[in-house]
């Protein structure tokens, strides 16, 4: 983390000091630079939820907000009921394109209802921006917004939808630091990272960062031959399981 | 019991293992203490365990193809541990046997199959309690009715007879064929069809389904009860075989990190259950084997019943 934090710095000043010699337009528009400490996330054996952090620094007046997304899957909610005394699955509902993982933080407390919420709700920074359509119309709005609250409750029980944004500190007026967090069942794949430098009900500059999450060492190499060589995986997980099947019966006559 | 001493397991000491094939987190003295558990029963009643371990994975948040998957691969383990020491007694008919696995593999692939189409239809857990509570229920009461009766009446209850008998039915079935070693002659078609019945259990449940096959080779087909025993658990490991390659090479959900871990465990407790084998009777383990599997049974026959917390669910499609 501190080598990260440090190739940040590194990064800043670069950028500064580019900027400054050259004043390049592009560069002086900046005025939000944001970096990961990591930007993948490895999961090893004993890969137990990792936290995220991100630091950035803006050169305006102004709050942050930080928005991560998972890749985007296509889901099935299912709705138990019970028949002749047995709960089983009997409804349903599609939905697609609903990230697999999903959190944010805010710098400041944003009120409810205000110009500020809407602006960040249309930047997708926001529980009330997780309104999902389902796959095939619904005429029936009682039972959509019945099925979609239930995507969302059964994801923030996974753990995969926050329940409240978290908070952002800085370290100095310009330097600030999120950290979000990652738990031991998140989706590997690719996410997106948003940074946002806004002021009142005004958008002053974004930034995204890409991130990787995906299985390394060991694991990724079982994952790889698993999926592969399924053939060779499979003849061996057999011969594996031949093999210590006559270990236990030379145990059980010794 | 088990499911009590699971949770406390896991409270002592939160040693997390990620899975590569399911993909998840699990607490690895959790899985162990199940391999253990399982080893155990092996250890002291010959069973494979695959009805502890499915549920108990599934229980665990595990995808329940994953749980089947890597359940199949123990089974060729328990399988082949069963198998030896039948095999040193002559008491494996393997021309019987070849045909029972024959059918087996054709059932494991139809098994594996009605289970993607299950999961598909989102009903796979519901199939699969629903399967065991039926399954188990009726093997736990007979076992334990059994078990009670001959406590009492001081007598085997086990008749040792060759079913002259058979079926007129079935006498009528074509293919027939002559298994001098089971001293029958009977169509084909019966012992294939009782190894199909066992490889759509096998992929379906993660269950050798000897405690199914063994009464059916008995009273069905026939055979002498000391044969039917060793040559079930012989086709099972052939049958399991194959259902491995099948969950491996079509669904990918053999998790090869979870067979080691239950594994390790399982040769451990094996060790105990053998001990524990020596200083119990066997109509006292009979009977606490009947009750494990009730509790099971009734475990998951609760969930069936019981208003769930949540009635929704979310999957990724």
């Amino acid at each position: 983390m501190m080598r990260g934090l440090f190739r940040f710095i590194a990064l800043c000043v670069a950028g500064f000091g580019f900027a400054a010699l050259s004043g390049t337009p592009a560069y002086a528009q900046k005025n939000l630079v944001v970096d990961l400490a990591s930007n993948h996330v490895d999961i090893t054996t004993g890969f137990n939820g990792a936290n995220l952090m991100l630091f950035g620094v803006k050169d305006r007046v102004g709050d942050v907000a930080v928005v991560i997304r998972g890749p985007r899957k296509d889901m099935t909610v299912r709705k138990k009921n019970r028949i002749a005394g047995i709960w089983m699955n009997t409804q349903y509902m599609d939905f697609d394109d609903v990230p697999e993982f999903y959190d944010f933080a805010i710098s400041k407390k944003i009120g409810f209802d205000t110009q500020e919420q809407l602006m960040l709700r249309e930047n997708g920074v926001g529980l009330s921006t997780l309104v999902f359509e389902p796959k095939d119309a619904v005429p029936d709005r009682e039972r959509v917004s019945q099925f979609q609250e239930a995507l969302i409750r059964t994801k923030q029980m996974q753990g995969m939808f926050p329940v409240k944004g978290k908070s952002i500190e800085f370290l100095s007026d310009t330097f600030f630091r999120a950290t979000l967090y990652l738990p031991a069942n998140v989706p590997t794949g690719d996410y997106v990272i948003e940074t946002l430098l806004f002021r009142g009900d005004r958008l002053v500059d974004r930034n995204t960062t890409r991130l990787t999450v995906a299985q390394v060492g060991l694991n990724a190499q079982v994952y790889d031959w698993a999926m592969n060589r399924s053939f060779y995986y499979g003849l061996f997980c057999v011969v594996f399981a031949a093999f210590s099947g006559w270990i236990i019966n030379v145990i059980r006559n010794k | 019991m088990v499911l009590v001493s699971g949770n406390w397991a896991s409270e002592i000491e939160n040693m997390q293992i990620y899975l590569p094939i399911a993909e998840m987190s699990v607490p690895a003295e959790t899985i162990f203490v199940l391999g253990c558990t399982v080893g155990f029963l092996s250890g002291v009643f010959g069973v494979g365990g695959g009805f502890l371990t499915t549920p108990f994975l599934i229980f665990l948040g595990i995808p329940p193809a994953v749980a089947v998957g890597t359940q199949a691969s123990q089974l060729v383990a328990s399988g082949i541990t069963g198998t030896i020491g039948h095999w040193k007694r002559g008491n494996v008919d393997t021309k019987i046997g070849g045909i029972m696995l024959l059918g087996g593999v054709i059932g494991s692939f139809f098994g594996i199959l009605i289970f993607r189409l299950l999961e598909y239809l989102g009903q796979i857990d519901f199939a699969i309690s629903v399967l065991y509570v039926v399954l188990l229920g009726t093997i736990g009461i007979m076992m334990l009715s059994e078990s009670l009766l001959s406590s009492f009446k001081k007598k085997t209850v086990k008749s040792q007879f060759n079913a002259q008998q058979v079926n007129p039915l079935i006498a009528r079935l074509p293919y027939k064929m002559r298994f001098p070693r089971s001293k029958l002659y009977i169509s084909a078609l019966v012992p294939a069809g009782i190894g199909f019945v066992g490889g759509v259990l096998a992929s379906i449940l993660g269950i050798g389904g000897g405690f199914l096959i063994v009464p059916a080779m008995i009273y069905i087909l026939g055979m002498p009860t000391i044969l039917a025993a060793g040559t079930s658990l012989f086709q099972i490991i052939f049958t399991t075989a194959a259902a491995t390659m099948m969950h491996a090479t079509m669904n990918h959900t053999v998790d090869i990190m979870l067979a080691v871990i239950l594994i390790i465990g399982g040769v451990i407790g094996t060790q105990f259950g053998v001990y524990f084998a020596r200083v119990i009777k066997p109509s006292h383990a009979r009977v606490i084997l009947a009750i494990l599997v009730l509790a099971v049974s009734g475990r998951l026959l609760m969930q069936l019943i019981l208003t769930p917390v949540e009635l929704y669910s979310t999957v990724v499609m």
